[in-house]
């Protein structure tokens, strides 16, 4: 049997970056990076409880459906099978971490007409809050797994040592 | 209605001068208000029920809550002049093509309008905003998002103001479909209506 890694320690990672920042010079990339391993947690949750057979991809062009699972067809598949709020909050995780990776510029309110670069990302003005967000995010992401008997959620457990 | 858990607090409207400022631990300008969260507001319209415009318009007020000590105290400042029932919004992002930007505007007008009654958010200031999120890594990966910022929200209140949201929204969404028809509006509403994400905010 193949020794699988388990994603949702990420959110563990994204916990201890999360109390390292020790100066401001260097503590927003910990925060961004804290909830960049804050969505990969569920990422993988949740790719491994609805494609369980599938790997990562982003798609650049036909014939690759049926192999891969993207962040767009995950999120679409969480939304389908009816997971309201959780759909919801798995966006803002996805929003929150794009943010985090790709734009370096504050977001603006869309009354504002600011010169580009510019996005509406729900971002906010304390780089920490938005860390503290998305890892509870994650928490509450992979909580909700569990209610629905997620097999990967034992390693993380034990990892955190709440359960033996 | 909730001011503290942990040491985020609601921040009061504070366009009026006197206006009472709660700032994070709690400290304030001028006046003290200790509040806790008041009665379960937990929505029992059905989904499968669309209501009418009235009857959708009725929904919020007509809830049994529990009085709370937070509501008295915030009627209290809101008698004496100190606080001001803020609803903003809706502010919607300007990448919308103009059908769907009209369409957009009548849902959350209507919506922003409801969450003004809720218990939680009498006084409080808040916004509700609309904008389109494209991913920068994934090609035709698209949200249109719906936010109600209601900054210095404790958590536990967010993650609950946001299954009302989302109650909410699915609920009207059908409303406004329903009333714009097959209109220009309407198809566009439709279009961006079914994918619609929401969020709570607490900034």
């Amino acid at each position: 049997m193949v020794d699988v890694f388990d994603g949702r320690i990420f959110e563990i990672v994204a916990e201890r970056l999360r109390v390292l920042p020790t100066d401001s010079d260097t503590s927003e990339a910990f925060f961004r990076t804290a909830i960049g391993r804050a969505y990969y947690s569920c990422f993988h949750a949740y790719r491994q409880k609805h494609f369980p057979s599938r790997t990562w991809y982003v798609p650049r062009g036909k014939g690759k459906k049926g192999k891969y699972v993207g962040h767009g067809e995950l999120r679409r598949e969480v939304r389908r099978v009816g997971l309201g709020v959780t759909a919801d909050k798995l966006d803002t995780l996805i929003e929150l971490r794009e943010h985090a990776d790709y734009h370096s510029w504050p977001p603006s309110r869309p009354a504002a007409r600011v010169a580009p670069p510019t996005c509406y990302c729900s971002w906010g003005p304390n780089v920490q809050d938005n860390c503290d967000l998305a890892i509870d995010l994650a928490r509450s992401l992979l909580a909700d797994l569990d209610k629905t008997g997620d097999p990967g959620g034992m390693e993380t457990r034990q990892v955190r040592g709440e359960q033996k | 209605m909730v001011s503290n858990d942990g040491n985020s607090a609601f921040i009061f409207d504070g366009e009026e001068p006197g206006v009472v400022s709660i700032d994070r631990g709690g400290r304030q300008d001028s006046e003290t208000i200790s509040a806790s969260k008041g009665g379960t507001l937990a929505p029992s319209t059905s989904i499968d029920h669309i209501p009418s415009l009235d009857e959708f318009t009725s929904y919020s007020v007509t809830q049994s809550h529990t009085e709370s000590t937070a509501a008295t105290l915030v009627d209290y400042a809101r008698s004496l002049g100190l606080l001001k029932l803020s609803s903003r919004g809706p502010n919607i992002a300007p990448d919308f093509d103009a059908h769907t930007m009209d369409a957009l505007t009548a849902f959350s007008s209507g919506l922003v309008d409801q969450i003004g009654q809720w218990e939680e958010l009498r006084g409080v200031r808040f916004s509700l905003e609309v904008h389109r999120f494209r991913s920068a890594e994934e090609k035709g990966l698209e949200l249109v998002r719906l936010e109600l910022r209601v900054p210095g929200a404790p958590r536990s209140l967010q993650f609950e103001l946001w299954e009302r949201l989302r109650h909410s929204a699915d609920i009207y969404q059908r409303v406004v479909s329903k009333d714009l028809g097959s209109t220009l509006r309407g198809r566009a509403f439709r279009t961006v209506a079914a994918g619609i994400s929401t969020a709570v905010l607490p900034w």
